[in-house]
């Protein structure tokens, strides 16, 4: 029998017929597909399988290996009434299962839900009905909704909090007079008197029923769909100690009443989940401080006028006016005027940086002493601020792979437990009496509430929660720095890594190359001439050398020509027509191809590049015409930033397409343990994979635009010095500015980031595994299990939050 | 084992060489395949049970005919 399923999938990356073809003759050959018909002008494939043959995820795995793929969108969710961990796994699971969706992220500590699907399958209502039935609440994240969250979290809070003063306020008398009873303090005739329990049982059951209602509905929830998470062992934990209390208290049954540790588990509890919450809030704290660096309103020039609007109201293309002393409102690039501004709220970077005419600013730093106009070119959404903290929303969303691991522990723990409660509770009624026999004692009560202990002890809460409060102070922490981490795993590898390679063009000099010497070949041929010649070829590439040679000709106010006909070739040079004469300018790689050799041409190469020159030849018509020296010199904080490198145990690589005289001096001068010279841009990602072939773990500093294929290489990529064009930069890790030290910060706050998360997951771990035993052999009572498990989520929270106050330098 | 260049003009953009590349890969006896965007041509480094025929074969299913 089969069951036809048909779906229509939205495809990226089709260009041509071909396309069309390679798609259908692949999806075809999956077994189970039965029609497929591909339409290049919508971008849809439509499909038809059995359902009982294969799945969606087999024919999209097809598509992408064909070379293509399937447009998803993204939408983010904040889930309500997320227990722990285990009530996360099962969301994920059972929204994975459908059609459509193809990967959900759950964040326990942001709360939110963070769903991969494909939009002409399912959309979003869609999602959060699926999200409703699996038994929670799901709010759908847009613009304006994220205050609406902040105002959501804030009611949560403040609901937690009258529930724990509720719980408190009954759990307190409850509590004394019980103990007092037991401890002699009430006197022995109010003490026996049957309407003593009644007291203690009418203080006991609201909070049983009013304060403990949530984990009722939770545990109810979570059996119902298969699953045990941790409100069924608190709801079991206290249920059982009230209930059993209900025929002693009635006079049926003899023995102690257990109202109050009934009562005092769900408020301890209750009061671990409060301070959770608050805590909660302070880890994105990072990200509230990124938000208040917006600008509230701006100065633009409307009609000729100038007004002042709401920032949300400057338009892309509108002239703002900032005077000293403002926050510049949006992203924008100067028109007029000249100032200095402090970025340092977004770089690090403390010397406020000079602005003038056609330099970009960025929405939220802090103009400081000249007035300035400048065109709005990024507003809203799409400035950098905006961009930065999405993408540190993201990072924390995101799941570190270390947390896989305790997640996967966590979800076979709890009925694990509820089968040690049980084992505890036949051994203790069973086994002990007849090894170890003692009258005064009530046997079932004693077997009863050492299973109790059992229970509420093995809440595995703090264990779901160590690793993201720890990656989203972490991910906070790096992006006040300027260090934007993009992934959990990101932060998590940094850390890890042994060798550290940097390019050498931008990150460890200031890629702004300069001529230093200028040597000509030809008689007649002046100093001025030959500059005009190379330099009108070379201001049509973009190369940083060329620069510098365009750069010298305006400083000597010498006109240059349009070049014709112009063409590179990477890692060789550019040629073009000037004056009706071919003209070639490169590196010394120029001579070997065009085959020039020329003793004394060596001998100037030579020279140039033992003072730490780049050596730039250019050859006309077959001869060379002359040499330029080049050179870049190294950033100042470079060579601090390297000595630390190494102080943290890095090894330190430079790489450079340069010759490799220029290479070793400059090398040296930097303090570097090793150079690789002489790359061309296309081989840089090889080099990293042969030092990875060689088992070691590396980390590339480099821009983020032209070395990102080395980057994506590497096994932690930190783009350096793009500016603040976020999004383009796709590297793990964003250096913000453009200072090395960076990198030397962010691999400082990975190390110590993961040293948190092992701490918590330590304490948590062991806080659960050495008190199980110690519950189950009658050590713990349930009162101590309820207050030492809220104990340690409070713990993995602090603990996390700590990181705050880490130096990173 | 043998290699064999063939002339595929109607490659014309980077798709077009990962499909090449990816449907000769799949064939028995195949050990690699490398088609070049530039030069138009495809290497093939093959053994038993491949052939050229085979291979020739494949390139004209999947509209990538070659040219001598």
């Amino acid at each position: 029998m089969s069951e036809t399923k048909q779906v229509i999938l939205p495809i990226k990356g089709m260009t041509c017929a071909n396309c069309v073809a390679t798609i259908e003759r692949n999806v075809k050959k999956v077994d189970g597909v039965q029609d497929t018909v591909v339409n290049l002008s919508s971008e849809k494939a439509t499909i038809g399988y059995d359902a009982n043959k294969t799945n969606l995820d087999t024919v999209i795995a097809r598509i992408r290996r064909a070379g293509y793929d399937v447009a998803q969108a993204e939408g983010e969710f904040v889930i309500k009434r997320i227990a722990d961990s285990v009530d996360a796994q099962r969301l994920e699971g059972t929204l994975k299962s459908y059609d459509g969706i193809l990967d959900v992220s759950i964040n326990l500590s942001t709360e939110k839900a963070t769903v991969q699907y494909i939009p002409t399958l399912i959309n979003q209502a869609n999602i959060r009905d699926l999200i409703k039935k699996a038994g929670f609440e799901a709010v759908i994240l847009g613009d304006e909704a994220e205050d609406a969250e902040a105002e959501a979290r804030e009611k949560e809070i403040r609901k937690q909090r009258n529930l724990l003063i509720l719980g408190l306020i009954f759990t307190i008398p409850l509590f004394l007079l019980s103990m007092g009873r037991d401890f002699g303090l009430v006197p022995a005739a109010v003490g026996h008197q049957s309407w003593f329990n009644w007291l203690l049982f009418a203080l006991a059951t609201p909070v049983q029923f009013i304060v403990g209602a949530q984990y009722y509905e939770g545990a109810y929830k979570s059996l119902r769909n298969g699953s045990a998470n941790m409100d069924v062992l608190v709801a079991m934990g206290s249920s059982v100690a009230y209930l059993y209390s209900i025929p002693i208290m009635l006079g049926w049954l003899g023995g102690h009443v257990y109202f109050e540790t009934a009562a005092v588990i769900i408020t301890l509890i209750r009061l671990g989940k409060f301070l959770e919450a608050r805590a909660k809030g302070h880890t994105s704290d990072a990200i509230k401080k990124l938000l208040n660096l917006k600008a509230k309103s701006a100065h633009v020039i409307r009609d000729g006028q100038e007004v002042d609007i709401k920032v949300e109201e400057v338009e892309a293309g509108d002239v703002v006016i900032t005077r000293p002393g403002e926050k510049i409102a949006v992203d924008g690039v100067i028109l007029d005027g000249n100032t200095s501004v402090d970025e340092s709220m977004l770089t690090g970077e403390s010397l406020p940086v000079e602005k003038s005419i056609g330099d970009t600013v960025i929405g939220g730093t802090l103009n400081k002493m000249g007035m300035i106009r400048f065109e709005a070119t990024k507003v809203g959404k799409e400035t950098a601020l905006a961009q930065i903290v999405k993408l540190v929303e993201q990072a924390q969303g995101s799941k570190a792979p270390i947390q896989k691991l305790a997640d996967s522990v966590s979800a076979v723990f709890v009925p694990v437990v509820l089968a040690l409660a049980l084992i505890t509770f036949l051994a203790w009624y069973f086994l002990v009496p007849r090894f170890a026999p003692t009258a005064d004692v009530n046997i079932f009560t004693r077997a009863l509430i050492n299973a109790v202990s059992v229970l509420v002890i093995a809440c595995p809460c703090a264990m779901g929660l160590a690793t993201p409060t720890a990656v989203m102070v972490g991910t906070g922490k790096g992006a006040e720095m300027g260090i934007l981490f993009k992934s959990a795993d990101a932060l998590e590898r940094a850390g890890k890594v042994d060798t550290i390679v940097l390019d050498k063009t931008g990150t460890i000099t200031k890629g702004q190359p300069e001529v230093r010497r200028i040597v000509t070949v030809q008689k007649d041929l002046t100093e001025n001439e030959l500059l005009r010649l190379a330099a009108s070829v070379e201001s049509a590439s973009e190369h940083p050398l060329g620069e510098a040679l365009v750069a010298e000709a305006g400083n000597r106010a010498i006109q240059l020509v349009i070049p014709e006909k112009f063409s590179a070739k990477a890692g060789v040079g550019v040629q073009a027509i000037i004056d009706d004469h071919e003209v070639q300018v490169g590196s010394r790689r120029l001579l070997d191809e065009l085959d020039i050799s020329s003793e004394a041409i060596q001998t100037v190469l030579t020279e140039i590049e033992a003072e730490a020159q780049t050596a730039i030849v250019a050859v006309s018509d077959g001869k060379v015409l002359g040499v330029f020296g080049v050179a870049d010199s190294i950033r100042a904080s470079s060579q601090k930033a390297i000595e630390h490198l190494r102080a943290l145990g890095l090894k330190t690589i430079m790489l450079t397409g340069d010759n490799a005289k220029t290479a070793e001096v400059i090398a040296k001068q930097a303090g570097l343990d090793q150079f690789i010279a002489e790359v061309l841009p296309q081989d840089k990602a090889d080099t990293i994979k042969k030092l990875q072939d060689e088992g070691k773990i590396v980390a590339m500093v480099g821009d983020g635009v032209n070395d990102a294929p080395a980057l994506a290489q590497a096994d932690v990529g930190l783009a350096i010095g793009t500016g603040t064009d976020v999004a383009v930069a796709s590297a793990p890790i964003t250096l913000l500015g453009s200072d090395l030290d960076g990198a030397v910060k962010a691999i400082r706050l990975s190390r110590k980031t993961v040293q948190k998360i092992k701490q918590n997951l330590f304490w948590a771990f062991f806080y659960n595994v050495i008190l199980i035993p110690a519950a189950a052999l009658g050590y713990l009572n349930p009162m101590l299990a309820a207050s030492a498990m809220a104990f340690s989520s409070v713990f993995v929270v602090t603990n996390s939050l700590r990181l705050k106050n880490a130096k990173i330098g | 084992m043998t290699t064999k260049e063939f002339n595929v003009p109607s490659i014309h953009c980077k798709h077009c060489v990962h499909t090449i590349e990816m449907e000769l890969g799949d064939l028995d006896g195949v050990k690699s395949a490398k088609a070049d965007l530039d030069s138009k041509k495809v290497v093939v480094e093959f053994d038993q049970p491949a052939t050229v025929e085979r291979i020739t074969d494949t390139l004209k299913e999947i509209n990538y005919p070659p040219e001598d």
